[in-house]
């Protein structure tokens, strides 16, 4: 399931994917697996980009049918 | 020494892990294959293949003392008699099956011959595979019950 908050919460951050990988720590195709659906990343993952773009687990993971 | 860094991410171990896993289970079924095949299609002499013996006997240890450790039997049954049984039968059945048909269609051995060596290194196998199986399963089961207890619900933490 593609993550178009995530990809959005970058973009007011006005941040590339490849400083948003170098920020946290992995490569740029594990930010972008990540926003087109195709990696689920770790809890600790997610936390780590949750805080690097100043937003909660919930503003960027949950799901948005709830 | 310096140690080297893993640069990898997390998907990307992840990844590496899957590649990994796949391939140790191609080359230690590859190695089954190529023992069974060199002892008994080919009749070569068990000193022959002993390199390789060892190889798979060292994978095969690796892989039961690790599930072990970890409480883990397999994904499709749990541990009891059904599946000691199942699995004995399908073991011990494909390890009899190459040398009675080699008799069979490379020697031109009597169908009876072959079925009756059949029947006898099955019935001296089976009851030795399943006493080893049900043997991993009781253990298996303990040490499922033994992290259940490490790990319970401690409520009086909080």
């Amino acid at each position: 399931m593609k993550n178009k908050r995530m990809k959005i919460a970058r973009a007011e951050c006005d941040l590339s994917q490849e400083q948003l990988a170098q920020a946290i720590g992995v490569t740029r195709q594990t930010i972008s697996m990540i926003e087109s659906g195709n990696y689920n990343p770790s809890l600790n993952l997610c936390v780590a980009i949750c805080r690097a773009l100043g937003k909660t687990l919930n503003d960027l993971f949950w799901e948005e049918s709830l | 020494m310096k140690i080297l860094k893993n640069n990898m991410d997390e998907r990307q171990t992840a990844e590496s892990n899957r590649v990994s896993a796949k391939s140790f289970w191609i080359a230690y079924a590859g190695l089954a294959a190529a023992i069974i095949a060199q002892l008994f299609v080919f009749r070569l002499d068990i000193t022959h293949i002993a390199g390789e013996l060892i190889v798979l006997l060292i994978c095969c240890l690796y892989v039961v003392v690790g599930y072990y450790r970890r409480g883990i039997w397999d994904g499709f049954t749990k541990p009891g008699v059904k599946a000691y049984l199942g699995y004995s039968f399908v073991f011990v059945f494909l390890l009899c099956l190459p040398l009675p048909l080699s008799r069979y269609f490379r020697d031109g051995a009597p169908l009876l011959d072959c079925l009756g060596a059949f029947a006898k290194y099955f019935l001296i196998l089976f009851p030795l595979a399943f006493a080893a199986i049900a043997v991993s399963g009781a253990l298996t089961k303990k040490k499922q019950k033994k992290l259940a207890e490490q790990y319970a619900d401690d409520e009086k933490a909080l």
